[in-house]
């Protein structure tokens, strides 16, 4: 990402559309992969996404420059994206039917390609749907973004350690699915 | 190190390149000499790694943007409208437990109500339609007697008498 220089996002902060415009084109391409990545599903990504610009052009004002823009947006987005998963997932526990399994499977399971080996993207959806919403960010911002565990520790609000922790954990149950689906 | 510290930083430090230079190298060391912790430095390589280089980045769609735009122009219009709007449309669409069971609550104490009101509507109609059914008796057995119809109620002993 080009870095956003000061004035723009003070004139965004001021209610400048064009100014926040631009902050949308130079953060948009990572907020909404993330946000896909950690959803899981394009539908719900651009819901998510949504909401994460609007919060940020609400949030302008208090941004205080003591810290990356990357790094904040980052923060919102992951906020979002987690809650997001979360609320569905607690959603879809009080309301299991075979109606709604059913839709689950068809919004979240990308449509089978016609190849006896599952393409990159079939790998990392099923990997992905194996870890909860914390573990998921830790790898979508890790492995897909490439922050460093610090960028990672400040875009999540938590200790390095619980990075680390984290990662640790949602690698062994990524190893142990892989395990699995090599067995079969 | 031993092994388990080893396997630890595989799975974590190592692979994201986030050890120091002496660490590396301690750990590196341990690898020539440690067949399990090669075969695992492999395997997390290729089952963790591997699978998310290169991976697509979509691209958001065109209609974000505007979809964007169009929300925050509608906030600013009417800001505080827009806050309680959004308030309870987020409530509705993930009720918390709390605000699910007294909208329940309410919803159930509605329904108790139209349902005793039925209950007293029937049995009114049904009380009326029995006193009209009695006097059209009572009409008819006087009349079949010969007897003056004089109304029920209005003089009884008359009526016996």
């Amino acid at each position: 990402m080009q870095d956003i220089s000061r004035e723009i996002i003070q004139k965004a902060a001021g209610g400048d559309m064009e100014a926040f415009g631009e902050i949308y084109n130079k953060t948009s391409g990572f907020v909404y992969n993330v946000a896909y990545r950690i959803v899981n599903n394009k539908e719900d990504a651009e819901e998510v996404a949504q909401d994460v610009f609007v919060n940020i052009f609400k949030k302008l004002g208090t941004f205080r420059f003591d810290a990356s823009f990357k790094t904040w947006a980052y923060r919102i987005t992951t906020n979002i994206s987690i809650n997001y998963l979360k609320r569905k997932i607690k959603q879809e526990r009080n309301h299991v039917s075979y109606d709604d399994a059913l839709e689950k499977k068809q919004i979240t399971e990308p449509a089978a390609p016609h190849t006896n080996e599952p393409g990159q993207e079939e790998v990392i959806h099923s990997l992905l749907a194996v870890l909860n919403p914390d573990q998921r960010a830790c790898i979508v911002l890790r492995n897909m973004e490439g922050l460093s565990y610090k960028e990672i520790a400040e875009s999540l609000n938590i200790n390095i350690n619980t990075v680390r922790s984290r990662l640790k954990r949602a690698r062994t149950l990524l190893l142990a699915k892989k395990t699995e689906v090599m067995k079969q | 190190m031993n092994c388990k510290s080893i396997q630890n930083l595989l799975l974590t430090d190592y692979l994201d390149n986030e050890l120091d230079a002496r660490q590396q190298k301690i750990l590196e060391e341990h690898l020539v000499g440690c067949r399990a912790c090669q075969e695992l430095a492999l395997t997390v390589k290729q089952t963790v790694q591997k699978p998310f280089d290169h991976a697509e980045r979509p691209e958001p769609p065109a209609r974000l943007w505007k979809n964007i735009e169009s929300k925050i122009k509608k906030q600013h219009s009417h800001p505080a409208i827009f806050a309680i709007l959004e308030n309870i449309l987020e409530r509705m669409r993930f009720p918390r437990p709390a605000f699910a069971f007294s909208t329940i609550g309410a919803i159930l104490i509605m329904v108790f109500f139209m349902i005793k009101m039925s209950f007293y509507v029937q049995q009114r109609n049904y009380q009326q339609s029995a006193k009209q059914t009695i006097e059209e008796q009572i009409e008819y057995f006087a009349n079949n007697n010969g007897i003056e119809d004089t109304g029920f109620g209005t003089n009884t002993e008359e009526y016996f008498l």
